[in-house]
């Protein structure tokens, strides 16, 4: 039903942003929602997982009111620069190239891709050359991208506008790999018939530094509040409770990058 | 098997989400078509305007919008106008910040694309009726205003109606194109849904037949509406 | 904008193959699927009329984004069984599976345009037909259809300008056509001008196909 009003508020025309009063602030926050256990949306309508814990403890900390909504991955970028939302909470990582349009938080985690394999081909390590001639997929406007396309220029890429659309693939065989974040590859893995399985080691790109909230260039007074708000919960314990959560490992902890693993 | 729990209303399944998704997508339909219908009597009038840049822009206007893909149309709107219409209220209001919903801008770029075809609808319905009707009404005084709306409009609808219903149907399927920036009709909630169960057959196939169950319904009012219609007039169709 | 272009310009030229060629070839087969099912509409009655019917209603009455993710997703889910059969290999393929989609939402309508020329022909013709002593087949193979091509010719083009945009769709079936590009281009890039460059891209091939199709209708005008 909250849905349905929400859908009502915006069906009456231009939504006003930012010029609500300072007294009862309202943050909009922008996710994906198809990134599981980092945001995605449950059965009875609600945008979930460890994205949205966080954001909301943020808030909770900012003591604003604070609004999800859901947007496609490969136009989250210019939906946040055309204020559709005031930041955003979506596991993106920090790269250079996203720096020159979005501004990014300290990293919140470090989130590490990893390649996942169907089990028939018994691959026992994902080298360039153990994979050339392979198919792999990935999402459209990820990491991973520039990282096949640097150090595994001879497999077949295929790119997909959804990670869980590649993962559907690779089940049904149209994938031979596909490489994702090893948090949501492993949490999707879990749920899956046992079709395939973890490959060679994670990394990180080279030059990310972690998975962190991004906002437009220009609103750096909400970067700093956001980001002392941020300091504050991973101090007091409440990121710790939250991460208990979802996974009994650190997260914390930084990955190799490609380039100490692979070569060009 | 449990399919039925999937589809289930309350905490576990996606029936109600799903009813919601389809709910925005008949809103999404009902509330373009009357801003399709009125464009596309304004492109035809600019079209068979006295001034040439009138009628270049009506020329301009349908060839652009009958030739793009109308998924492109709607990320150009949904992006750019955003942009366009920002820089215009921060002129007016430094600070403030407009932000065009995924429903307005599916309501908009779908106008557009919908009313391209339109204006052809309109165009041949007039020629239908005839601009003797017209001449007829100004030679019995009424303004060309009065003319239109007493004389030429009454006559109109029974011309327009297939064409209009035909867009209607193009326009009741295209709703599901705005999926990709992400509103939450029909189609959007089956892909949600999907990411969580991973039964895309099920799910597609649902929807599927949902929108088929609508187009087929909306195809046996439209044949009643011209029965009724025209009734009293001589039937030409076979 | 124009750096957009000549940056990319590979892939640009790349998806503008796969736009054309893909829509080219899934109107054509999807004609050759559509002659029968027309025919069956205008002429049969009972059960085939039935099938007919349903077919044309069920693939014209689905959005093609919906017909494309169940062919190529829904489909997929089934894999194992499909290996079975002997039809993965096709289903495997994100082409194929973009094309069936196209050739089966394109024939429903093109149906629907056979049927609609072929009941337009005048009774005459049909009993001019038979004073010539014509037996049915060539009748229908030297006469009929060749004056239901002709007057077809026009809404068939607008069909294939569709299929034009309709193509589109493939993007997000990991088919990269101009819009697949033109989203991977984005996605890197951030600007917008990707997508104009895109919208010039589909003017252009737009235009270039109307020019052609006015002058073909032009050669036939003459039997329809």
């Amino acid at each position: 039903m909250k849905t349905l009003f929400k859908m009502a508020a915006a069906a009456t025309g231009l939504v006003v942003a930012g010029l609500a009063s300072a007294s009862a602030e309202t943050l909009q926050i922008g996710t994906e929602g198809a990134y599981a256990p980092f945001n995605y949306v449950s059965e009875n309508g609600e945008i979930k997982g460890f994205d949205i814990d966080i954001g909301n403890a943020i808030c909770a900390e900012m003591k604003v009111e604070c609004e999800w909504s859901v947007h496609d991955w490969g136009g989250i970028i210019p939906a946040l620069n055309a204020h559709k939302f005031d930041f955003m909470v979506a596991s993106m990582a920090i790269t250079e190239a996203r720096m020159e349009n979005v501004s990014f938080s300290d990293p919140y985690y470090y989130n590490a891709m990893r390649f996942l394999a169907v089990k028939e081909l018994a691959l026992e390590e994902a080298t360039p050359e153990r994979l050339k001639g392979l198919v792999v997929g990935t999402q459209q406007g990820a990491v991973s991208v520039p990282v096949l396309d640097a150090y595994f220029p001879d497999s077949e890429h295929k790119l997909y506008p959804k990670m869980t659309e590649a993962l559907m693939d690779l089940e049904s065989g149209r994938l031979d790999l596909a490489l994702f974040s090893q948090f949501t590859a492993g949490e999707w893995l879990a749920g899956s018939s046992g079709c395939c399985e973890f490959v060679g080691e994670s990394f990180l790109m080279d030059g990310t530094i972690g998975a962190g909230i991004a906002f437009r260039k220009q609103d750096d007074e909400l970067r700093n509040r956001v980001n002392a708000a941020l300091k504050t919960i991973m101090d007091n314990g409440t990121y710790e409770t939250i991460r208990a959560e979802y996974f009994d490992f650190d997260i914390m902890t930084k990955p190799p990058y490609v380039s100490e693993l692979f070569d060009k | 098997m449990d399919h039925f729990r999937l589809l289930s209303f309350g905490d576990h399944g996606w029936g109600d989400e799903l009813l919601i998704g389809l709910g925005v997508t008949l809103a999404l339909a009902i509330c373009t078509l009357p801003f399709a219908i009125i464009l596309s009597f304004l492109v035809h009038w600019a079209k068979v305007s006295r001034y040439r840049i009138l009628r270049s822009f009506g020329m301009l206007y349908t060839t652009v919008f009958k030739s793009l893909p109308e998924i492109l149309t709607l990320l150009i709107l949904y992006y750019q106008a955003q942009a366009i219409i920002g820089w215009l209220i921060q002129s007016v209001i430094p600070g403030a910040h407009f932000s065009i919903s995924p429903f307005v801008a599916g309501m908009i770029s779908l106008s557009l694309v919908i009313s391209a075809y339109g204006s052809e609808v309109v165009r041949a319905a007039l020629g239908a009726v005839g601009n003797g009707q017209f001449e007829a009404a100004q030679s019995l005084g009424l303004s060309p205003r009065i003319a239109f709306i007493k004389v030429i409009l009454p006559q109109l609808w029974r011309h327009a109606l297939p064409g209009f219903g035909n867009l209607w149907i193009i326009l009741l399927k295209d709703t599901s194109l705005v999926s990709v920036i992400a509103l939450s009709e029909l189609t959007h909630v089956a892909g949600l849904a999907i990411t969580t169960t991973r039964q895309p057959f099920v799910f597609y196939g649902l929807i599927a037949v949902i929108y088929v169950l609508l187009v087929t319904l909306s195809a046996t009012a439209q044949k009643r509406l011209e029965r009724r219609v025209n009734l009293g007039f001589t039937r030409t169709e076979t | 904008m124009f750096d957009l272009y000549l940056d990319y310009i590979d892939r640009w030229s790349h998806g503008l193959w796969l736009t054309a060629s893909m829509s080219t070839l899934s109107v054509l087969i999807g004609f050759l699927v559509a002659l029968p099912i027309g025919f069956v509409r205008s002429r049969a009655k009972g059960p085939l009329a039935w099938l007919a019917i349903a077919y044309v209603n069920l693939f014209r009455g689905m959005p093609l984004l919906v017909l494309m993710f169940l062919v190529y997703y829904g489909f997929g889910q089934f894999s194992s069984e499909l290996r079975a059969m002997g039809l993965w290999w096709f289903f495997r393929d994100a082409y194929f599976c973009g094309m069936l989609a196209l050739i089966l939402n394109t024939s429903a309508y093109q149906a629907e345009i056979i049927r609609g020329s072929l009941n337009t022909i005048s009774t005459s013709v049909i009993e001019t037909n038979a004073a010539l002593n014509l037996t049915r087949w060539t009748a229908f193979r030297r006469v009929l259809l060749p004056i239901a091509f002709a007057k077809a010719l026009p809404p068939l083009g607008n069909e294939y300008i569709l299929m034009v945009k309709a193509t589109s769709l493939l993007a997000i079936i990991t088919v990269f056509d101009l819009m697949g590009e033109a989203r991977t281009i984005f996605s890197e890039t951030l600007d917008l001008g990707v997508y104009y460059v895109a919208a010039i891209h589909y003017l252009v091939l737009v235009l270039a196909i109307e020019w052609t199709l006015r002058r073909v209708e032009a050669r036939f005008k003459w039997m329809a």
